[in-house]
């Protein structure tokens, strides 16, 4: 309908428009040659009347001064006709008074046109010559008239006497005659001559204007020309704006600035259900509601706009709101603030009905939802699956270790060995995976970190495997490390570094593995780690550094070496290196050795100053701890790791007494003294965290241990019992099973057990289970106002 | 006797001429409604009994400002009960000029028989002078109104269409 309109509106306008764009034109061409031509004629006229009139102001004065001759022989006529002609006898002759009185009116006209004729020369200007001898004629007319008016009677003899004097001043009255109409004409002559000057002048200013005429009315045409292309063009623009407005896909609605629409297009009406005519006039919140979108009414007071006054060249925005039958729809409106032709203030509001596109973004919010449950659900299930594998692969190798020390024959050790290097895979492979997974999914929350201590920890760990292939291993560390405490990702930095440190290990035979650390001053709260593991070893080739540290991928893919190894360790580190916010790189030659490096910012502030006052005290402790048997206790739901902690700790030499749950383990506490406890942290019946609390308000300071089933475990547990494992002095890791540990007289059970009470020192907390194998690391814990509220917190790492 | 007789024939002759020349010279003015048509004669009295039309002007044929009067063409033309028509003016010397209708006005030309309040002769361009108010407008003021300037003016034509 109102499409219809628009285009008949234009039609129409573009019929006027084009009817006045080829009339005006010709009309004012038209006027432009008519007056053209009319000066023209005109001009010619000018000439015309300017030469006549010149021409009977030349024959008056001719006629006028011939006059004077003409009257003079009329005058002489009359005589000659009145007196009696030479011969006859003047005596006898009368001369009748029709005569005289015919010769007395010839005198009175010569009279009078003597008057005449000097009024002519006056005007002529003549020359004194002329004007001299005209005074002649004067006197000799004055004397005629005396002697005309003294004759009263006919007599002959004195109108003879007249005859004669007339005829003598005839030759003086023709030359006057004459030199007047000579002067005449030579001043008519001159006359015109100026007249024709005249003329010439304005002829030439005609021809001058005609042309400017011409000229006006071609500059005029090609104006307008332009003008008609240009409008011509504006129309074009015109239509095709009005044709994008009615067939876009927003709705378009011009509102003046009291908000009353003016125009909408055809899709308005189809989004918001509604006919073009009910929609003129309304005001837009009518139209489109936003009562219930978050939109702040911000407007000027009293503004017709409302809510949509926020809107207003504020860009585009996504609200919700209500069509007219009170469906709610989403919608992405713009609103312009703008001119129209006439000056005044409207204001464009572009909406887009992207109602289809907030519902299928909400389905895909919920597929995504449900997928991530399901992804939370697979995780959850590969963490169970994980612990579940692990706990029995930790009771095969535990239970292997223990055989070993019963006397075999070398077939049989040999056949053991073996088991135990596949048990020892296997977990290594369980673990990467799950590590692959983790780094996938997880996001290890930012803490404190120790480069330099991390590195020393895997160093040291890693140095009997490496002595076993006749490598060295060196860490070298440089920077101002312990002036200042880093925040980073612990865990993440550990993984990395100890999986480069092990691949240099493994691919390398009689050579050297360097491990370097350098930190540079920190700027700004940020400091830079540059790590690097370089090694003597079989180097990769060029072919190999392409994919090696893709997932699953090893430098040689037929090879069955068992060292190769799953394939993960290269992949996690560069996730790892990633996640810290830097990149992997390598370095590499086949026959001359790897170097893996990498740079990572870490933040960094000043550390404070610390006294040491626990070392001596931590040495006595151990030397105490070593002192006799003491009792201790053993809590945990599963038979394998009760019976594996219990031989470990008998053959560690103590007294050890079991229990299945946090429940038994308090009931024993009240019967029993011990000196230290290993508590499960998840239990069945009562959890670890919960009996350490009540054992806790018993028995003040009982060292008791937290045993974390894993790392992976620990992740998974929420605030609250993490929370409430810091109740417990100490968390240790299963396995507790590797007997080069066991072996060490400096267990850190030990020195848990010899602890003063007030002097807690627990294990790190973020220990990896590979770390056991080489020893548990010791902390201090600074004693104070928190230790009580069983805050740990770690200060200073001691070296066992 | 025979002498007498002649001379008294030539008094009679001359008293009956001295009459009519009498007569004759009071009238100043004929006219006459076209050729061969009736005629009206006006003597300067008569003239006078007209309404009278009076200016001041200058014109090319006198010196300083002049006061002519006397009745208009017109008038004179109503008065004589003549169809007014173009109208052939004559003068003493028999110059003759024929004024168009379409210029024959109300107050414009008169026939003056007054300059400055005073008749005048022949010899000053008398008794009748056909004039214009030149100074009052310019289209007065051309050649063509000049020549239909007649002075000395004695008879006048009302040609019919």
């Amino acid at each position: 309908m109102s499409k219809t309109k628009i285009s008949d509106f234009d039609t129409s306008l573009n019929q006027t428009l084009s009817k006045t764009t080829r009339l005006a034109p010709r009309i004012l061409l038209g006027l432009l040659l008519m007056s053209s031509i009319a000066l023209l004629i005109s001009a010619f006229s000018f000439e015309r009347r300017l030469g006549e009139s010149s021409l009977a102001l030349s024959d008056n004065n001719g006629w006028n001064t011939a006059q004077l001759e003409v009257d003079h022989q009329d005058l002489m006529l009359s005589l000659a006709q009145g007196l009696p002609p030479e011969g006859v006898d003047v005596e006898s002759f009368v001369v009748s008074p029709a005569a005289l009185q015919n010769i007395r009116t010839e005198f009175d006209i010569f009279y009078s046109r003597v008057d005449i004729f000097e009024q002519r020369l006056r005007h002529l200007l003549s020359s004194e010559d002329l004007m001299a001898q005209f005074t002649e004629l004067k006197a000799i007319r004055d004397d005629l008239a005396n002697r005309i008016d003294s004759i009263k009677t006919p007599d002959v003899v004195a109108l003879l006497a007249f005859q004669q004097a007339v005829i003598d001043s005839y030759p003086i009255a023709r030359k006057i005659s004459l030199d007047a109409l000579q002067e005449s004409e030579r001043q008519a002559h001159e006359a015109r001559r100026h007249e024709y000057g005249v003329f010439q002048v304005f002829l030439v200013q005609s021809i001058v204007l005609v042309a400017l005429m011409a000229l006006s009315a071609f500059l005029a045409m090609r104006i307008w020309r332009d003008l008609e292309e240009k409008t011509v063009e504006k129309f074009r623009i015109g239509g095709l704006l009005s044709r994008a407005f009615n067939s876009t896909l927003n709705a378009v609605l011009v509102t003046d600035r009291h908000a009353r629409i003016l125009y909408s297009n055809p899709m308005a009406q189809q989004i918001f259900g509604v006919q073009s005519a009910s929609l003129i006039g309304q005001n837009i919140n009518n139209v489109i509601s936003l009562e219930d979108s978050k939109v702040p009414e911000v407007g000027i007071a009293g503004s017709k706009f409302g809510k949509f006054a926020a809107l207003i060249d504020a860009g585009p925005k996504i609200v919700g709101s209500k069509n007219s039958e009170g469906n709610p729809i989403f919608a992405e409106i713009l609103l312009v603030r703008d001119k129209d032709l006439a000056g005044r203030e409207v204001v464009i509001c572009f909406i887009r009905d992207i109602t289809d596109q907030v519902v299928a973004e909400e389905g895909l919010k919920d597929a995504l939802r449900v997928a991530e449950e399901a992804s939370s659900a697979k995780s959850a299930f590969l963490a169970t699956m994980s612990h579940e594998m692990r706990t029995p692969l930790h009771g095969i190798m535990a239970s292997l270790e223990l055989i070993k020390d019963s006397d075999l024959d070398a077939i049989n050790l040999d056949l053991l060995e073996t088991a135990e290097a596949c048990s020892h895979r296997a977990l290594t492979q369980i673990n990467n995976v799950l590590e692959m997974a983790r780094l996938g999914q997880q996001y290890e929350a930012p803490s404190d970190l120790r480069p330099d201590d991390i590195a020393q920890d895997i160093v040291r760990e890693l140095k009997p495997l490496a002595e076993t292939s006749r490598n060295t291993l060196e860490l070298v560390v440089q920077g101002p490390f312990k002036s200042y405490r880093f925040e980073g990702l612990p865990y993440t930095f550990s993984q990395v570094l100890y999986n480069l440190v092990d691949n240099a290990i493994k691919f390398t035979e009689n050579g050297s593995v360097m491990v370097r650390l350098f930190l540079s001053e920190a700027h700004s709260g940020t400091a830079t780690l540059f790590v690097e593991v370089a090694d003597t070893g079989i180097g990769i080739s060029e072919e190999a550094q392409t994919y090696i540290f893709e997932e699953f991928k090893t430098a040689d893919p037929n090879d069955i070496n068992p060292k190769s190894g799953t394939g993960l360790g290269l992949a996690i580190a560069k996730r790892g290196v990633d996640m810290q916010g830097g990149e992997l790189l390598l370095c590499s030659f086949p026959g001359e050795g790897s170097r893996f490096h990498f740079k990572i910012p870490l933040k960094a502030e000043p550390a404070k100053t610390r006294t040491q006052p626990s070392l001596p005290e931590l040495s006595a402790a151990q030397d105490g701890g070593q002192a006799g048997a003491r009792k201790i206790l053993i809590v945990d739901d599963s038979a394998v790791n009760l019976s594996l902690m219990r031989e470990m700790m008998h053959r560690m030499g103590y007294e050890v007494d079991l229990a299945e749950n946090g429940e038994i383990a308090v009931a024993r506490v009240t019967e029993t003294h011990y000196d230290a406890i290993l508590m499960d942290f998840s239990m069945p019946v009562m959890d670890g965290p919960t009996a350490a609390e009540k054992i806790r308000a018993m028995q003040a300071l009982k060292p008791i241990a937290a045993h974390l089933r894993s790392r992976m475990q620990s992740d998974v547990v929420d605030d609250d019992i993490r929370w409430r494992a810091r109740l417990q002095n100490a968390v240790l890791a299963v396995p507790l099973n590797v007997t080069a540990r066991l072996a060490e007289p400096r267990v850190p059970i030990a020195a848990l057990t010899g602890l003063k009470p007030g002097r807690i020192v627990p294990v790190d907390l973020a220990l990896r289970p590979q770390m056991l194998v080489e020893g548990m690391p010791l902390f201090e814990v600074e004693p104070g106002e928190k230790a009580g509220k069983a805050a740990i917190s770690l200060t200073r790492r001691i070296d066992p | 006797m025979k002498k007498f007789i002649l001379t008294l024939v030539a008094a009679v002759l001359g008293a009956c001429l001295h009459v009519t020349s009498a007569a004759a010279e009071d009238v100043i003015l004929t006219m006459q409604a076209g050729a061969g048509g009736q005629s009206v004669t006006f003597t300067d009295a008569e003239l006078m009994a007209l309404p009278q039309e009076s200016f001041e002007t200058e014109t090319i044929w006198t010196e300083g400002v002049v006061a002519f009067s006397g009745p208009s063409l017109k008038s004179v033309l109503e008065h004589a009960g003549m169809t007014p028509g173009d109208v052939e003016l004559y003068a003493i010397n028999d110059y003759s000029v024929v004024l168009p209708l379409e210029k024959l006005e109300d107050g414009a030309p008169i026939i003056a028989n007054r300059i400055n309040g005073a008749p005048f002769s022949v010899r000053d361009k008398g008794p009748l002078w056909v004039v214009f108010p030149y100074d009052d407008e310019s289209r007065y003021n051309t050649e063509e109104y000049f020549a239909l300037s007649v002075w000395q003016l004695n008879r006048l034509n009302v040609l019919s269409e």
